[in-house]
């Protein structure tokens, strides 16, 4: 008897009593629980806490009026997905909720989830669509801890370094640009970091995986929101002038930059703008034919990027 | 209970599938093979297996009636004797706080909220949810940040772009190729509009091309709504988007081979690199394919002097060339 099967039945069979049944008349009506004593007990602890992971409530009352035992039953009522009552342009925008949440992960448990709303996967506005890859395995995971306020460990790669131990008292959860990170307090370090949930190469580990009490508060005032950069430039960023290729220069219009004054004779626009990041900057620069005039150490070390690609690559 | 990693978790996601795939049978009476298995993501030869489990289950002792009926009659998918199962199970608060932390992200959107359709959804999810779960959802959702708005420059043109792809209406932009360093006119059919890697990308029918394209949105300089309509090619299927950025870039037939060094290995994370080997040097050699050398130059250069092209030999060529271009700008006293 697989242990499916066995769960089937346990379900409709809770489901379908009128009274609680004890561990005893369960093990004798489903098939599949050949064990007695401590270890029928364990593995029906098991089965419940299974269940209850997926969303099924097996509770517990006692038999009779004395409540000398207890016994188990699942109330329908608890048990049910209520109807959401939703018009069809409402279960098709929160089909596309459910979908950017899911992610390209073919993750079962999603898709599951999606069917008990009975939303459509490929429904939703054709005209826009959104990933979050919520579902992976790895957030699933630090949505608990976050959740829960559990600390945890897992090993990390930081770009270019090897990979190694951290411990964390997770915070909160951002999804920046596409990717998500965590975002806590350092136990190694005693400081506030931000780890690429990308970067985590191992399994999220919970330290105290036992105990259902939270491991740390969360400080007061603290707001995830405001721990990394939001798209764009900072405000009151020093302010570089450059010289870019006419269609380059529409771009970084629209971003900001200022145009110093008419197109020169050679076609390019001299502008002013934000350096924001210094290595996105220079990166811009070098990879759109954008000469940096100033900041003059930006301008000195754009000149040194390219001579020093010039000694690999010139003949 | 740990989470999500218990040694039989396929178990606990064929009995999520079965439980979820019940009612909806029993709510959609003559549903095909093909229909359920495209509605759970499953091949037909899973559906039967999960179909023969079903068959010996029940309510135990199984009287009359007890046993519930399952199978596949012609090409059609049958259930029966399954009351119990009428209803799907609740959500749980891990795909409860998934939907909500989804739908508030993407209810900041301008082009979403206009709609109002989801804010109206997320409140009658939020009006069946047990009080503990939507405690629990509430808190969470203070604690997760989700941002998919862009600049401001951009979230006015995706705006725009997903108006005109709903209405089916043509759209012509400005757009600015960032591998030829070109600003072109183009009139488009605007598809989808979707998010992939931390961009938003318009895919479509560009008439200039004459061929379907996909464009990033913040290179978009302007976005001109017209009033001509437009149709999305039969079976276009907006699902199948989504994939690593600029894949047009990556289907073509030239191969090239750059040496990273550490500082530049993010390459190797982000774009769809054939194969990657350490050199004895400590640098990693990464082999990608395209249909663009121009767009490969530009990377090289954007990255100099950490990554440095290997081959093949025009690529070496036309990065010297480029880097000398750029370098003409740099003499040692500017004009």
């Amino acid at each position: 008897m697989r242990k499916v099967e066995r769960l089937v039945n346990l379900i409709a069979l809770l489901l379908d009593t009128r009274r609680p049944l004890t561990l005893d008349q369960v093990a004798e009506l489903v098939p599949g629980y050949d064990a007695s004593g401590e270890s029928l007990r364990r593995m029906f602890e098991r089965d419940k806490e299974e269940l209850r992971g997926l969303g099924v409530p097996v509770e517990r009352a006692p038999i009779d009026a004395w409540g000398t035992e207890e016994g188990y039953f699942i109330d329908p009522e608890a048990y049910g997905m209520p109807e959401l009552d939703l018009a069809p342009d409402e279960r098709a925008a929160l089909a596309l909720a459910a979908r950017a949440w899911s992610g390209a992960t073919r993750d079962p448990a999603a898709v599951a989830g999606l069917a008990k709303l009975d939303l459509d996967p490929g429904a939703g506005p054709d005209a826009l669509r959104a990933n979050l890859d919520g579902a992976s395995p790895l957030l699933a995971s630090l949505l608990e801890a976050v959740s829960s306020r559990k600390r945890i460990t897992f090993a990390y790669r930081p770009p270019g370094r090897a990979a190694a131990e951290r411990r964390l008292e997770p915070y909160a959860l951002v999804h920046r640009r596409g990717a998500w990170y965590v975002v806590g307090h350092d136990a190694d370090r005693d400081a506030q970091r931000s780890f690429r949930v990308s970067r985590i190469e191992s399994e999220v580990r919970k330290l105290r995986p036992t105990s259902r009490a939270p491991d740390f508060q969360v400080p007061d005032g603290f707001d995830p929101g405001k721990l990394l950069p939001a798209a764009g430039e900072p405000e009151g960023a020093p302010m570089a002038l450059v010289r870019a290729p006419r269609p380059a220069a529409r771009l970084a219009e629209l971003r900001g930059a200022e145009p110093t004054g008419p197109p020169r004779p050679d076609g390019r626009v001299t502008l002013r703008l934000p350096v924001g990041d210094r290595d996105g900057m220079l990166a811009w620069a070098m990879g759109n034919g954008v000469e940096i005039i100033e900041p003059a150490e930006l301008r000195t070390e754009a000149r040194q990027r390219l001579l020093a690609l010039q000694a690999v690559v010139g003949s | 209970m740990s989470p999500g990693r218990s040694p039989d978790a396929s178990a606990a996601g064929r009995l999520q599938r079965l439980l979820a795939l019940v009612p909806w049978v029993l709510d959609h009476p003559g549903a095909t093979v093909d229909e359920v298995c495209e509605r759970f993501e499953m091949t037909r030869e899973t559906l039967v297996a999960d179909l023969e489990l079903l068959y010996v289950t029940g309510v135990p002792p199984y009287g009359p009636g007890d046993l519930m009926e399952a199978w596949v009659d012609g090409d059609k998918v049958h259930i029966g004797f399954a009351d119990w199962f009428a209803r799907a199970p609740r959500l749980t608060w891990r795909e409860a706080a998934g939907l909500y932390l989804a739908g508030r992200a993407l209810s900041a959107l301008p082009e979403v909220a206009e709609q109002g359709a989801l804010a109206r959804a997320l409140a009658k999810l939020e009006a069946v949810l047990p009080a503990d779960q939507l405690d629990r959802v509430h808190e969470l959702a203070g604690k997760v940040s989700v941002d998919l708005e862009g600049d401001p420059a951009e979230t006015t043109h995706r705006t725009e772009l997903a108006r005109a792809a709903a209405g089916g209406r043509r759209v012509v932009i400005e757009y600015y190729s960032g591998s030829r360093g070109e600003l072109t006119r183009r009139k488009v059919d605007p598809w989808v509009v979707f998010s992939a890697s931390g961009h938003w990308y318009l895919s479509g029918w560009c008439h200039k091309a004459v061929g379907e394209r996909l464009f990033r949105i913040d290179r978009v300089v302007s976005v001109r709504p017209t009033e001509e309509p437009f149709e999305r090619p039969a079976g276009f299927d907006p699902a199948a988007l989504g994939d690593p950025p600029g894949v047009e870039l990556f289907a073509g037939g030239l191969q090239c081979e750059l040496d990273l060094r550490h500082e530049a290995e993010w390459v190797a994370d982000y774009f769809p690199i054939l194969s990657s080997q350490r050199r004895p040097d400590g640098r990693l050699r990464v082999r990608l394919a395209t249909n663009q050398l121009s767009w490969v130059v530009r990377l090289v250069l954007r990255l100099a002097p950490a990554a440095e092209p290997v081959s093949p030999p025009e690529l070496r060529a036309a990065v010297a060339e480029a880097g000398r271009n750029a370098l003409a700008n740099y003499a040692p006293s500017p004009a």
